[in-house]
């Protein structure tokens, strides 16, 4: 399989068809069933798009993220570890990921994936209430959230704030259906939009169907 | 790029085990409880209905007259062969059926133990959950009953959440596929507590309004449990017969 490179250990590969994939950080162990690839000796963990949303944004045609190897990024949302795995397999052993679940038997998963990837920093508490979580919280070099919550995106904000490095770059995952259910998608989508302009300069914004149905993926950048 | 230490997590994983220990809670076991009944349920249909169209090649005539699940399992328990269901039917043992060996109907057998120790399990299950709820949730036992109540508390996540629902809110909780249907068709009026007693038993003209009534005192017992461990049921019951019965007379 021919390899093309798109973020720090993140590649297209080709065989028969285009998939992406990440360099596993922790080799011959898979996380949640996905596929091992052997190649020029190193190995490869299938990023699928319909797991994760990152994935999908990259499908899409996204631009690449910008968090790369050595950062420290900060997860929300960070449900049972899908997504954080190959976040953590961009950042590698010399990044950090702080993934930050509510859920405690989610909790639980990520916890048993934070034993083999030493670069995940799980804690279990809400996001919208990080200063009571009880445990240090840096700043980070790259914010990512994926909370379906009515008031996901004022969660978004408030942490952006707070945690971002100037400079940096953040991306929510907007689910329309969270916010309001009866509206049209593209007009919720559209206000969660021009809310978060108010604080920030949105890069881009990526619709990720058909791989994740409703959810749109937004990029802004701190000034 | 390379002064940087390699990440040691330990702290923030033992600080995450603690809180997640201290927070799982028996509402999380009765929510596990609830869903090896759901899949049991449907492990038993499942395997049912393809012993049913392996008996029914065998022996269509007797097949045709025990269809429904209960009498299957009563009639074939004590012996599946053709002469021994014939008598117990009252129908001929010639079939124009599949003639099996006599290891094939051992395994027919087999498998229908199977489907025995399934609605074993489900029996289980549901003797655990109810006395569950009869020790620790005793409101919530007398009043919704703890098929409903254990189906409730497994909707909300726990007791805590079911205690700060609004009682529209839990009336209608289960039935999140109608609610959302959006313009496609009307609210519902009821959720898992379509099943309880006072519901089933009235007429359907006035479900809706005891449903509202119903609801709110499960959403009464709920935060007594979680607030208090008394026994109010006696009292809850009493209001909630009271409420019904001016439904019912019209007033």
């Amino acid at each position: 399989m021919e390899l093309k490179r798109v973020m720090d250990n993140v590649y297209w590969g080709f065989n028969g068809r285009k998939r992406l994939v990440s360099l596993n950080m922790t080799p011959s162990k898979q996380v949640y069933g996905e596929e091992l690839f052997d190649i020029g000796g190193k190995e490869y963990r299938e990023w699928n798009p319909f797991r994760s949303k990152i994935s999908a944004a990259l499908y899409k045609g996204a631009k690449p993220l910008s968090f790369k190897e050595g950062d420290t990024v900060l997860y929300l949302g960070a449900s049972s570890g899908t997504t954080v795995s190959h976040v953590s397999d961009v950042v590698s052993a010399k990044g950090r990921v702080y993934a930050v679940e509510i859920s405690e038997e989610m909790g639980v998963s990520l916890v048993l994936l934070s034993e083999s990837r030493k670069n995940i920093f799980p804690i279990i508490g809400d996001a919208r209430r990080i200063e009571d979580v009880g445990i240090a919280v840096p700043a980070c070099d790259f914010l990512y959230q994926d909370i379906a919550q009515r008031d996901q995106t004022d969660i978004f904000i408030k942490n952006v704030k707070k945690f971002l490095k100037p400079g940096g770059e953040a991306a929510i995952a907007l689910k329309a259906m969270s916010i309001d259910v009866y509206s049209d998608p593209r007009k919720v989508i559209m206000e969660e939009t021009k809310k978060l302009s108010r604080s920030f300069r949105v890069v881009a914004s990526i619709d990720l169907y058909p791989y994740q149905k409703g959810h749109s993926l937004v990029i802004i950048k701190k000034g | 790029m390379d002064d940087k230490p390699r990440s040691d997590n330990s702290k923030y994983v033992e600080e995450a085990k603690k809180r997640i220990k201290d927070r799982l809670s028996l509402d999380d076991f009765i929510r596990k409880l609830v869903a090896m009944d759901a899949e049991t349920k449907k492990a038993e249909n499942t395997l049912f209905k393809a012993l049913f169209d392996t008996y029914f090649l065998y022996f269509p005539e007797a097949a045709n007259l025990i269809r429904d699940k209960e009498k299957f399992v009563s009639t074939l328990s004590d012996g599946i062969k053709r002469e021994e269901v014939s008598s117990r039917l009252g129908i001929p043992a010639n079939s124009m059926g599949y003639d099996l060996s006599e290891t094939d109907l051992s395994s027919i057998s087999d498998a229908l133990s199977q489907l025995v120790g399934l609605s074993g399990l489900r029996t289980m299950i549901n003797l655990k959950l109810s006395s569950i709820l009869e020790e620790k949730y005793i409101n919530l036992f007398k009043v919704a009953g703890p098929e409903i109540a254990s189906k409730l508390i497994s909707l909300s996540g726990s007791l805590k959440s079911l205690s700060e629902m609004p009682s529209g809110k839990l009336q209608v909780l289960g039935a999140e596929k109608s609610i959302f249907n959006g313009r496609k068709a009307k609210t519902p009026k009821y959720g898992v507590i379509f099943f309880h007693p006072e519901i089933q038993n009235s007429a359907d003209r006035i479900k809706g309004r005891v449903a509202r009534v119903v609801a709110s005192k499960i959403s009464l017992a709920a935060k007594v449990d979680f607030f208090s461990k008394e026994d109010k049921s006696g009292q809850i019951l009493k209001k909630m017969r009271k409420e019904i019965d001016k439904i019912k007379n019209g007033t």
